[in-house]
C-alpha cells in the first residue's frame, strides 16, 4: 500500500522566483514526513510537484519507483488534503468521500461501504447527508481528510490541514492524525510552517529554506543537533541562542572565548577543536541547557538582564552577553530584575557549534 | 488524454491560450476585420484609389451639421443628468435603508430595455393625444394638445428625447457607481464617522473621492455610448432630430451606399475613440477607469 | 426614534419612491395603452385607464404582417448569439480567471476596450462582407455581431464568475481521479451554473434589444426591434405601443433573474481582483 516517494533534482520555477530548487528527496515507504519552514519557502509547492498539480521545470518525480513527472494527478496514486480543505459544496459529505470512487467507477454498493467505514473512522458518519455549510471547519476538515483515505492512497499528501482550526481542535486533530497514521500507514507527506506540529507528528522533518531542504533528520535530531544556524533559529520556542565565540588554547586545553570569558567545551571535542584554534565560530545553545545563577560567580558568564517575561511555571529572561542576545528560561524564585547582572553555566554537551562564515555546524567525525 | 497528443497540443502549457483562441479569432473575424473594412468603405473608392470624396458627401449633406449638432447636443446634456441621477440613486441605495435591495432593482429596470423600445414607451407620453397632453388638458393647464414632437418645435423634441434617453440609460450609471460604492471598504466610512465626517461631510470628503474611478468610467461609457443614440430618436421623433447613427443607418438602408454609410461609421468611431481620449488624457488613474 | 433620524429616514423613502415612479411610470403607461382599445389610443383627452380592458391591440399588432415572424427570428437570434458568446467567451474568462500567463492583462485590456467600442457600428462594413459570404439577411449573420457585442461582457462576467470557483475545487477532484476536464465539468460547471445562466440572459437581453445593426444587416429576415422600426414610420401608434411593451416584457422578466449579477457586467466588483 504504502510506496515511497523520491524526488531527483526537482526544480520549479514561477518567473524569477526559484519555489524549489533542485531538490533531492527519499520519503520510506510508511514514513511521516514532514516539510517545515518559514512562509514562502517553497513547501506546498514541492507537495504539489509531487502531487502532479505542478510541473516541475527539470528532474524526476518517482512515486512507488514509478516515474510519474509527466503524469496526471489522477494517474499518480496519491490523495491530497488542501489547506482549503477544499471540500465540494454542492455535494453532501457522502457524495465528496465517495467522489473519488465514483471516478474509478467502482461499484454503488462498494462505495457506500467504503464511505461509512471511512466515516466512521473519523467519527463523521453522522454528518453523511449534510451539505458542507452545514459543517464546521473542524467537520470540514475531517470530510477532507476521510475524502483523501477512502481512496487508499499510496501517498497521502497534506498541506497545512490544521492551519485554519482554533489552538484547541488543531491540539485534538492532531492527536487523531497520529494516530490515522498508525493505523493506515501510508506514506504520508505533511506541510507545516507549525514546529511544534512538526515535531510532535514526523517520523522526520525536512526543514525548508528558500527553496531548499537545510535538514532532513528525525524530530530529536533536528531539534537538538540543528545541521545549520538557520535550524537552529527556526526551531524551538525560543529559539537557540547563538553566541560568537573564538576558539582558544591555553595551557590548560582547548576553550571557546565568549567576550573575555571563557567557556569550557566537552572534553571528546578538545583535540577536535585543537586544529581550529583562532578560528572564529558560533556557539548554539538552547535555553533549557543554560543555568541561571543569580551572580556571575565561580566561572559562569556574566549576562545582563534586558527584560522577564513570567510564564506561569518558568520565567523567561532576555539576556545580553556581549552584543549577543540570550534567551533563558529559570524558574521563577529567581529575581531577575532588568540591569542586574546574572551568571549563566552553558551544559557543556549541549553546545553545537556553526561556522561562522557558512552558518553550518562543525562535524568532527 | 494521451501523453503524446497532449504534448502535441502543448495543453499543460499552452491551455489558457486554447482556450482564449477562439475569442481571439472571433474577435479578428467580427472586429478587426470589419474595423479595417469600414475604413477601407470610407477611404477607398470602387475602383481602389484612395478618395476623400464620400467623407465631402457626408460633410456637404445638409442634415451632417445638423446630425453632428444634435448628437453632441444629447450626449453633452444627457451624460451630466444621468451622472446627477445616478449619484443620487446610488447614494440614496447605500445607506442601507430597509427595501433598499428592492429600490435598487426597480432603479435598475431600464437597463434591460431597449432604446428603441424606451423610444416607444415615451412616444405615448409625448404624442399628440399622449398622456402627457391628456393630463395638463385635464388639469386645465392647457386648453389644446401641445404639439411635442413637431418640426414646428424642435426644440420641445429635442426635449423628450432627452427625457427617454435619460430615463433609459441612468440604470448603466448607476450599476457601475453602486459597485463602485461596494468597493469602498467600511473601514474608510467607520474611520471618517469616527473621526468626526457625517452625512453630506462623509459624502463629499470620502465617497465621492473614492468613487472617482466609478464616475470617471461612467462618464465615458455614457458618452460614447450617448454618441450613438439612434432608436430612441427615430422612434420618438422621426427624423424631426437627426443624428449621426441615424444617418449612417438612412445612407445605408434608404441611400444604398455604404461608402458614405461607412464613412459615418468611421466618423463616429474616431469621435469615440477621441473622447476616450480626451477623457484619458484630463482625467487620472486611467486603468482604473477602463477597468470600470 | 429621535425627531431627526425619523426625518431622514422619512426623507430617504419619499427620495427612493420618487425615482421608483419615475422609472415605473412610463412602463405603467405603455402597458395601459397596449391593453387600450385601438380607438381609445386616439381619443381626446385620453383617460389614464381605458374604458375596457382590450387585447384587441396587442392582438392586431401580434397579427401584423411580418411580425410573428420577426418575433421568432428575435429569438432564434437571441438563441443562436447567445450559444456563441458562451461557446466562445466563457473558455476565455476561465483561462483569465485560472490561469496566469504571458499577455493576460492584454487580453484584458484588450476585451475591457471593445466593451466600449460602439460595435453596432461595424454592420455598416460587414453588411458587405456578409453579401460576399453569402450571410447577408441570414439570422446567422446577426447573431455574429450580436456575438462580437455581447462577448466582451461574456468573458468579464464569466471571469468573474470563475474567479467565484475555488481552483482548489477543481485541484481536488483532480486528484480524486479526475482530468482537467472532468474536474472542470464536474465541480467548476455546477457551481458556476448560476452565474453563466445569468451571463446567458444578459446576452440574450442584449440581442434581443439590438436594432442597430439587425437593421443594417436584413432585408427579409428582420428581428423584431428591425421589424418595428423599419415599419415604424408607417405604423399606427398602438402598433407602435403594443411593439414597445411586448419587447420590455422580456427584458424585465430577464432582469429579475440576472439581478444578483447586475454588478458583474459593469462594476467589475467582483470580476477584479
Ligand atoms: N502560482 C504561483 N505563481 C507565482 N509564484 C508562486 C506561485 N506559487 C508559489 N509562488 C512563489 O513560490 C514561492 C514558494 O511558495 P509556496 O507556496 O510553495 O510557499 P510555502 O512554503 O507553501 O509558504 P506558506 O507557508 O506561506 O504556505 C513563494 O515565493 C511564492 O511567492
Ligand atoms: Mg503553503
Amino acid at each position: 500500500m504504502a510506496a515511497e516517494i523520491r524526488l531527483e533534482k526537482v526544480r520549479k520555477t514561477f518567473g524569477k522566483v526559484v519555489a524549489v530548487k533542485d531538490m533531492d528527496l527519499l520519503v520510506e515507504p510508511g514514513e511521516f514526513l514532514v516539510l517545515l519552514g518559514p512562509s514562502g519557502c517553497g513547501k506546498t509547492t514541492t507537495l504539489r510537484c509531487i502531487a502532479g498539480l505542478e510541473r516541475v521545470d527539470h528532474g524526476r518525480v518517482y512515486i512507488g519507483g514509478r516515474d510519474v513527472t509527466e503524469l496526471p494527478p489522477s494517474k499518480r496514486g496519491i490523495a491530497m488534503v488542501f489547506q482549503s480543505y477544499a471540500v465540494f459544496p454542492h455535494m453532501t459529505v457522502a457524495q465528496n468521500i465517495g467522489f473519488g470512487l465514483r471516478m474509478r467507477r467502482a461499484p454503488k454498493n462498494e462505495i457506500k461501504k467504503a464511505v461509512q467505514e471511512v466515516a466512521r473512522l473519523l467519527q463523521i458518519d453522522e454528518l453523511l447527508d449534510r451539505y458542507p455549510s452545514q459543517l464546521s471547519g473542524g467537520q470540514r476538515q475531517r470530510v477532507a481528510v476521510a475524502r483523501a483515505l477512502v481512496m487508499r492512497p499510496e501517498v497521502l499528501l497534506m498541506d497545512e490541514p490544521l492551519s485554519n482550526l482554533d489552538a484547541l481542535l488543531r491540539l485534538q486533530m492532531r492527536a487523531e492524525l497520529k494516530k490515522l497514521h498508525r493505523e493506515v500507514g501510508t506514506t504520508t507527506v505533511y506541510v507545516t510552517h507549525d514546529q511544534i506540529e512538526a515535531l510532535s507528528l514526523g517520523d522526520r522533518i525536512a526543514v525548508m529554506r528558500e527553496g531548499e531542504i537545510m535538514q532532513l533528520d528525525a524530530p530529536n535530531e533536528v531539534y537538538d543537533m540543528p545541521a545549520n544556524v538557520f535550524v537552529g533559529g527556526f526551531i524551538g520556542t525560543p529559539p537557540m541562542n547563538f553566541l560568537r565565540a573564538e576558539v582558544r588554547k591555553e595551557d590548560g586545553g582547548v576553550y571557546l572565548a565568549v567576550g573575555d570569558f571563557s567557556v569550557e567545551v566537552h572534553k571528546e571535542w578538545q583535540e577536535k577543536l585543537e586544529g581550529m584554534v583562532g578560528k572564529k565560530v558560533v556557539l548554539g545553545i538552547r535555553a533549557e541547557n543554560i543555568e541561571v545563577r543569580p551572580t556571575p560567580e565561580g566561572g559562569a558568564l556574566p549576562a545582563r538582564v534586558v527584560v522577564s517575561e513570567p510564564l506561569g511555571a518558568q520565567q523567561l529572561l532576555t539576556v545580553q552577553v556581549g552584543k549577543d542576545v540570550l534567551k533563558v528560561a529559570t524558574s521563577t524564585e529567581l529575581s531577575a530584575t532588568p540591569g542586574q547582572t546574572i551568571g549563566l553555566v552553558l551544559t557543556k554537551a549541549k553546545i553545537r557549534l556553526f561556522d561562522e562564515e557558512s552558518g553550518e555546524a562543525l562535524k568532527f567525525d | 488524454m494521451d501523453v503524446r497528443l497532449r504534448k502535441l497540443l502543448g495543453t499543460d502549457t499552452l491551455l489558457p491560450y486554447w482556450l482564449l483562441l477562439p475569442s481571439i479569432v472571433f474577435i479578428g473575424v467580427f472586429f478587426l476585420m470589419p474595423l479595417f473594412n469600414a475604413i477601407m468603405l470610407a477611404f477607398r473608392a470602387d475602383n481602389g484609389a484612395f478618395t476623400l470624396d464620400y467623407f465631402k458627401k457626408m460633410v456637404a449633406d445638409v442634415r451632417f451639421i445638423e446630425a453632428l449638432k444634435y448628437t453632441f447636443l444629447l450626449a453633452i446634456t444627457i451624460v451630466p443628468l444621468q451622472l446627477i441621477t445616478a449619484l443620487a440613486m446610488a447614494l440614496l441605495v447605500n445607506t442601507g435603508f430597509r427595501g433598499s435591495r428592492f429600490f435598487l432593482y426597480l432603479f435598475a429596470l431600464p437597463l434591460g430595455i431597449s432604446d428603441l423600445a424606451a423610444g416607444l414607451i415615451w412616444l405615448s407620453i409625448f404624442t399628440q393625444h399622449g398622456f402627457l397632453n391628456s393630463i395638463l388638458y385635464s388639469l386645465g393647464i392647457i386648453e389644446r394638445p401641445i404639439y411635442f414632437i413637431s418640426y414646428q418645435n424642435t426644440g420641445l423634441t429635442f426635449l423628450a428625447v432627452v427625457m427617454a434617453e435619460h430615463w433609459r440609460a441612468t440604470a448603466i450609471v448607476l450599476v457601475i457607481l453602486v459597485a463602485g460604492l461596494q468597493m469602498i471598504s467600511k473601514d474608510y466610512l467607520e474611520a471618517a464617522e469616527v473621526l468626526g465626517a457625517r452625512g453630506w461631510k462623509k459624502v463629499w470628503y470620502v465617497i465621492l473621492p473614492m468613487l472617482k474611478p466609478s464616475l470617471q468610467s461612467a462618464l465615458i461609457i455614457r458618452t460614447i455610448f450617448a454618441l450613438q443614440t439612434f432608436a430612441v430618436v427615430l422612434a420618438l421623433a422621426g427624423d424631426i432630430i437627426p443624428v449621426l447613427a441615424g444617418e449612417a443607418y438612412f445612407w445605408h438602408f434608404l441611400y444604398r451606399n455604404s461608402h458614405v454609410a461607412s464613412a459615418y461609421a468611421v466618423f463616429l468611431m474616431a469621435i469615440s475613440i477621441g473622447m476616450t481620449w480626451f477623457y484619458l488624457r484630463f482625467l487620472r488613474s486611467r486603468m482604473e477607469v477602463i477597468r470600470g | 426614534m429621535s425627531y431627526p433620524r425619523l426625518l431622514r429616514r422619512t426623507l430617504l423613502y419619499i427620495g427612493a419612491t420618487a425615482f421608483a415612479l419615475w422609472v415605473l411610470i412610463p412602463i405603467f403607461l405603455i402597458a395601459i395603452s397596449s391593453f387600450t382599445p385601438p380607438n381609445e389610443i386616439y381619443a381626446w383627452p385620453k383617460p389614464i385607464i381605458p374604458s375596457r380592458f382590450s387585447l384587441d391591440t396587442m392582438r392586431f399588432f401580434l397579427n401584423s404582417y411580418g411580425v410573428l415572424n420577426s418575433l421568432r427570428n428575435s429569438i432564434l437570434v437571441a438563441l443562436l448569439t447567445l450559444a456563441f458568446t458562451l461557446a466562445v467567451g466563457a473558455p476565455a474568462g476561465y483561462a483569465v480567471a485560472r490561469f496566469s500567463f504571458r499577455g493576460r492583462e492584454a487580453f484584458r485590456l484588450g476585451i475591457l476596450i471593445t466593451r466600449m467600442f460602439p460595435t453596432a457600428l461595424l454592420a455598416v462594413p460587414l453588411a458587405v462582407t456578409f453579401i460576399k459570404w453569402g450571410l447577408y439577411d441570414t439570422l446567422i449573420g446577426v447573431a455574429l455581431i450580436h456575438t462580437a457585442m455581447a462577448l466582451p461582457f461574456a468573458v468579464i462576467i464569466t471571469t468573474g464568475i470563475f474567479m467565484g470557483v475555488p481552483k482548489d475545487l477543481e485541484e481536488a477532484a483532480m486528484t480524486l481521479g479526475c482530468s482537467r476536464f472532468g474536474a472542470f465539468v464536474r465541480v467548476a460547471l455546477p457551481l458556476a451554473l448560476p452565474g453563466l445562466a445569468a451571463a446567458a440572459m444578459f446576452t440574450f437581453v442584449i440581442s434581443w434589444n439590438e436594432v442597430f445593426a439587425a437593421t443594417i444587416l436584413t432585408v427579409n429576415n428582420r428581428t423584431l426591434p428591425a421589424h418595428i422600426l423599419t415599419t415604424i414610420q408607417a405604423s399606427p401608434l398602438y402598433f407602435r405601443f403594443a411593439g414597445g411593451f411586448f419587447m420590455t416584457i422580456p427584458a424585465l422578466f430577464f432582469m429579475f433573474f440576472i439581478r444578483r449579477y447586475l454588478f458583474h457586467m459593469w462594476g467589475g466588483a467582483t470580476a477584479e481582483r
